[in-house]
């Protein structure tokens, strides 16, 4: 019947047999048949399930209106796509008046963990239009392009709408629609076993970047297990173990760049992506413009950071810390350090500092990073000489190698040789990481007791130790070596086959049903990790659910921003923070009395009931947060709190040590006696800026650390001996510097592979926006005219990249290779994988360098992602308008399709969905945090194609 | 194609009965009563052919499954799905303004429906066939005010019901199932039955 066209005739006896009463009841359920709509009835309640009262049509407003009751076009073709004049247009961009009649909700940004303040423009019951809060202190109204790009987030045609059911074996991408309640039962009964096995650990629940802490923690509590995992190893591990090495209160430094006169970088790129990223990134400019502010970059390759810098230098990989250690020398040995912060501030003296220093100087670092010891020194003395006003900065490109935790202490170390620590305009820190502490969630069940091997390695021994930070990467490893197994395992935003190392062991323990039992996947897009799931859940967007969010902010003082829906969720997407409760009472057991009966905005009033009124509107809690979308306190910026006079109520009933003058209130540290004056120190055993950690030291023997937490006043820190019995790590207690065995003999013909984030892109979740996929998209090699002369390679000539697993790790953490076979080269050199790609041929790379960067290589997550056109053949695409160059499309213009499928010889350059790195980057956690070496990887390539 | 609205009430009536059953069929996986209804009656066997037997259960299960697996690839996801609505063939986006102006034509009518319960989007094409259908069935107005109604459901065509060609052909190479290649094809058909 489908050969020709049917005749008006058949049709009309087809609709007739529809209309049927029989038909009619069968095609409407439960529906009266006079009913004159065919569409059934929701089915969710018995309300929704009575037949509504169709009316009649309003012709007296037909005959007002005489024609489309909507004219479209009224924001453009295609609103909330930003559409950018052609040759032949008026030039009116962008129109000032567009949005003037908006309603403007504010919320904040998720596309990174910034978390920048958004006011949403909403028309029509649609978002139109996403711009930055100027009343967020943080971000002051700025946004990136990611920020802009949330409208592609939202409106994505390939959106997840609805839960869906696996059909067939795990991976093999087969699925059915089904409802909310059987997706719940099924997770419930699935949790139950768990609960019923006694063995609650096997419930993890695995998040990518996460901004509802008390959601999460309250259902993980509740249910009572503890395995939370999470990707900070794979991010910032051992930025933050240095930083709380030195003063435990915070794992966060907030480089005061707004107030600096020089900024001292290694290897951080903010200009793109940062952790603050925006709030970073536009106070560096302003101290460059507004004070004069020097920025001096260290990185193997010249990011837009090093690029819009003062000055560059490409030192070899991972020497950062041998740089700073040679700066400090410098410093000292020109007699430029601050001898009062060093003498009566830390626990080493000016002098020992000098004499452990001795080795470490700017001759040495040349030799090892490859940058003239003119300028480490020069630099040093510049840096000492601007300070107090002069900061350091870094982030993954120097925490991100097996010797991070060492370079990172290096490099804070420069800090408190100039004595800018805690000063304006200089090394400052903040302890508010989240909201403002003023507003308390609604109480949270007490945190079980549960262990897991997965959560808390005993191999690492600072992972876990102030902050749960974890080891991310050894995940999927400990699974595939049966160390752990999970009965549930329930991600949430989480993408680990692009994100995590090893990519094809990820997706082999994904799909093994044996080691993990039963996946719910919670996400907004199909993604990688979606591919292996057992059900998928449909998340509603950042801008579609509620949140109270913050970050440490370089205001140094807290602030609280909300997250409010600015439109309901799109089809039968929901957040967590709906259905948990309905998960916990379906559990039951106990969990539920977690959960009273309210609606998420009556909890979000609760949580942000101390929010006080504002005296111009008299607004207050949450009713003031709906109004502003942020309320910042008033508190005195966060500078030196170390000098704060403590007072009398402080001192009622405290001990003063008289050897150490250290302040203790029933045995907890509180302060420290200085020159006859009660101040409150830093927040470490010593109440000094720790440079030498016997702490951490203990911790990496295993020693009893009790006294010390209890000096330090920062009681949660974790003291466990016991747990990691059996796993010596040295940690030297003294900033110092070593360099991997297979840094140290790379031979000519091996290069260090290095990785990199894109202004336009997160790791692994903005490929499938058009705006920035438009812009970045695919990632062939960066590497050297050094080695492209040694190969023949010119620009768009392919290579086989072998990856090789790290020789020091295979020495200091032989546990990484236990049940593996990994095949090893003739020269005995464990390979981690192969990867074919085209190179870019650059001098902005060190010769020993090639990298590529994160977030390409997809191979789910919407055909955007994957640069699939889905032209439909014989008709034009849509939303296109060639003559004004509009765009108004997102999934099938996509000009960057690679017609080759990746064909070495035929590929053509700027085209295709890149490559996922992760397919040869191998498990490499620093031996100290566990932080993955993103940036350590030796490699061999040889010419393709 | 008879160029205009010349038709019987009958007729007009017939044609809100194909767009009702074509909504159905568009709205979501069929159901067993669904298949029992088009297993059951002549016509619409002819029609949309699903080789179940229902008085066997476990074939019935293993049909209505496959039904819903090609459903769900086709329309729900999750990987090279296209929603059958109007801002994704259009405009390439969920919530085009083609939502807002659906939202216009709805309360015009005075349609309603489970569309309101905001989990299928308002310029789904199950929910612009259906509304059309309850345009045809207002069967006093059309009585008494022939030309009107002739102008807005044509107005109406024009705006919603005019856009679906390309769905409607990548839904005929695509689908897996005799079901839905044959809706594909009806609804092709059956659009042209309006004077847009
Ligand atoms: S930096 Fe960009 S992506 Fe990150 S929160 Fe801010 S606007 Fe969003």
């Amino acid at each position: 019947m489908n050969d020709t066209r049917t005749t008006r005739r058949q049709l009309l006896r087809l609709g007739l047999a529809a209309s049927s009463p029989a038909a009619l009841a069968a095609l409407s359920g439960c529906r009266p048949p006079n009913s004159e709509s065919a569409l059934p009835p929701g089915g969710e309640s018995p309300a929704a399930q009575l037949s509504p009262q169709q009316q009649a049509i309003n012709l007296e407003k037909w005959r007002r209106i005489r024609g489309k009751p909507y004219e479209t076009g009224k924001l453009g073709a295609a609103p909330g796509v930003c559409q950018l004049p052609g040759p032949g247009a008026k030039r009116n961009w962008p129109e000032r008046d567009k949005y003037k009649n908006t309603k403007q909700i504010p919320g904040m940004c998720q596309l990174c963990s910034t978390v920048c303040g958004i006011i949403g423009h909403v028309q029509d019951g649609r978002l139109v239009k996403i711009e930055g809060n100027p009343r967020d202190p943080n971000s002051r109204g700025f946004l990136c392009a990611k920020g802009h790009a949330g409208l592609n987030h939202l409106y994505h045609p390939e959106r997840l709408l609805y839960p869906l059911r696996r059909v067939g074996p795990r991976g093999a991408g087969q699925w059915k629609r089904i409802s909310w309640d059987e997706a719940l039962d099924e997770i419930a009964a699935r949790l139950k076993a768990v609960r019923d096995s006694g063995r609650l650990e096997e419930f993890a629940f695995h998040q990518g970047r996460l901004r509802s802490k008390d959601a999460v923690k309250r259902f993980l509590n509740a249910f009572g297990t503890r395995t939370q995992l999470s990707h900070r190893a794979l991010c910032s591990g051992n930025r933050r173990a240095a930083n709380l090495t030195y003063i435990w209160e915070s794992d966060w430094d907030l480089n005061d760049v707004a107030n600096t006169k020089y900024i001292l970088n290694f290897g951080s790129n903010a200009f793109e992506a940062h952790q603050g990223h925006i709030p970073l990134a536009s106070r560096i400019q302003d101290a460059r413009f507004r004070n004069g502010a020097k920025l001096v970059t260290f990185d193997v390759r010249l990011s837009n950071t090093a690029g819009a810098s003062d000055e560059w230098h490409a030192p070899f990989p991972g020497t950062d810390g041998a740089i700073a250690l040679a700066m400090s020398h410098a410093i000292l040995e020109a007699g430029l350090q601050d001898d009062s912060f060093l003498d009566r501030w830390t626990n080493v003296s000016a002098h020992e500092l000098k004499e452990h220093l001795a080795p470490y100087t700017p001759e040495w670092a040349e030799k090892i990073s490859g940058v003239p010891a003119a300028d480490i020194r020069r630099i040093a003395l510049e840096f000492a000489e601007a300070a107090p006003t002069c900061t350091t900065l870094c982030n993954r490109g120097s925490s991100a190698h097996l010797n991070g935790y060492y370079n990172d202490r290096a490099i804070h170390l420069l800090n408190a040789v100039v004595g800018n620590v805690g000063k304006k305009g200089g090394w400052c820190w903040s302890p508010w990481s989240s909201i403002d502490p003023a507003l308390k969630p609604p109480p949270l069940p007490p945190t079980p007791a549960t262990w897991s091997v997965l959560e808390d390695p005993p191999e690492y021994p600072l992972a876990n130790v102030w902050r749960r930070m974890r080891v991310g990467e050894i995940i999927y490893l400990y699974l595939w070596q049966q160390r752990a197994r999970l009965q549930v395992y329930m991600t949430y935003n989480l993408d680990s086959p692009l994100t995590w190392p090893e990519e094809s062991l990820t997706q082999q323990v994904l799909t093994d049903e044996q080691r993990i039992g039963f996946h719910v996947c919670i996400n907004c897009f199909y993604n990688e990790t979606a591919h292996y799931a057992d059900l998928v859940l449909p998340w509603a967007t950042y801008l579609e659910r509620w949140d109270l969010d913050a970050r440490a902010s370089y205001a140094l003082r807290p602030y609280t921003g909300l997250r409010t829906p600015m439109i309901e969720p799109l089809g039968e997407s929901r957040d967590i923070r709906d259905f948990f409760p309905e998960l916990a009472r379906r559990i039951g057991g106990g969990m539920e009395k977690w959960y009273p009966n309210e609606s998420v905005q009556q909890y979000m009033e609760r949580w942000a009931a101390n929010v006080p009124a504002n005296p111009r509107t008299g607004k207050s809690g949450l009713e003031r947060l709906l109004d502003e979308g942020i309320w910042e306190s008033d508190r005195q910026p966060y500078y030196e709190p170390h000098l704060r006079k403590l007072t009398d109520e402080e001192l009622r009933g405290t001990i003063t040590d008289p050897d150490t003058g250290i302040i203790a209130k029933d045995g907890v540290g509180i302060g420290i006696m200085v020159d006859g004056t009660p101040l409150r120190g830093f927040a470490t055993p010593s109440r000094k800026f720790e440079i030498r950690s016997l702490f951490a030291q203990r911790v990496g023997r295993n020693q009893d650390c009790s006294e010390l937490i209890r000096q330090s006043g920062v009681t949660r820190t974790a003291n466990r001996p016991d747990a990691h019995q059996g796993h010596d790590v040295d940690i030297e207690p003294m900033p110092t510097w070593f360099q991997p065995v297979e840094l140290r003999e790379l031979s000519d013909d091996e290069l260090v592979m290095t990785s990199f984030k894109w202004n336009v892109h997160n790791h692994g979740r903005t490929m499938n926006l058009k705006w920035l996929a438009e812009i970045v998209h695919t990632n062939p090699a960066w590497i050297h005219p050094d080695t492209a002369r040694r190969l023949g390679l010119r620009d768009g000539d392919w290579i086989e990249i072998t990856a090789y697993h790290s020789r020091e790790l295979q020495r200091r953490s032989p546990h990484l290779s236990q049940d593996r076979s990994i095949e090893v080269d003739p020269r005995g050199r464990p390979i981690a994988g192969r990867l074919q790609v085209p190179v870019v041929v650059m001098e902005g790379i060190h010769p020993r360098v090639l990298a590529m960067s994160n977030s390409c290589g997809h191979w789910q997550y919407t055909s955007v992602a994957q640069a699939k056109k889905n032209t439909v053949a014989g008709t034009h695409l849509a939303g296109t308008d060639g003559a004004l160059l509009r765009d108004a499309d997102w999934e099938r213009n996509m000009w960057w399709e690679d017609s080759t499928g990746g064909t070495p010889g035929k590929w053509k350059p700027n085209t295709g969905n890149g490559w996922n790195q992760n397919r040869v980057m191998p498990i490499a956690p620093d031996p100290v945090t566990g932080q993955q070496a993103f940036h350590d990887t030796v490699v061999s390539i040889r010419k393709i194609g | 194609m008879n160029g205009g609205f010349c038709w019987s009430a009958d007729e007009r009536r017939a044609t809100a009965g194909l767009y009702r059953l074509l909504a159905r069929l568009w709205l979501r996986e069929v159901d067993p009563t669904l298949v029992d209804l088009l297993n059951r009656d002549p016509i619409l066997a002819a029609f949309f052919p699903i080789s179940c037997d229902t008085s066997s259960p476990l074939i019935d299960a293993a049909m209505l499954e496959m039904l819903s697996v090609d459903f769900c690839r086709l329309f729900v996801g999750p990987r090279g799905h296209r929603i059958p609505s109007q801002s994704v063939w259009q405009h390439g986006m969920l919530e085009s303004e083609t939502t807002v102006s659906m939202r216009q034509w709805i309360d015009l009518v005075g349609y309603a429906s489970r569309v309101d319960s905001g989990n299928v989007p308002h310029d789904h094409l199950a929910v612009q066939l259906d509304v059309m259908a309850h345009i045809l069935g207002q069967h006093d107005l059309w009585e008494s005010h022939p030309e009107e109604l002739e102008s807005l459901a044509a107005t109406y065509h024009a705006a919603h019901l005019s856009w679906a060609s390309p769905l409607l052909d990548e839904v005929e190479s695509r689908a897996e199932t005799s079901l839905y290649r044959q809706l594909a094809h009806v609804t092709r058909d059956a659009l042209r039955l309006v004077p847009a």
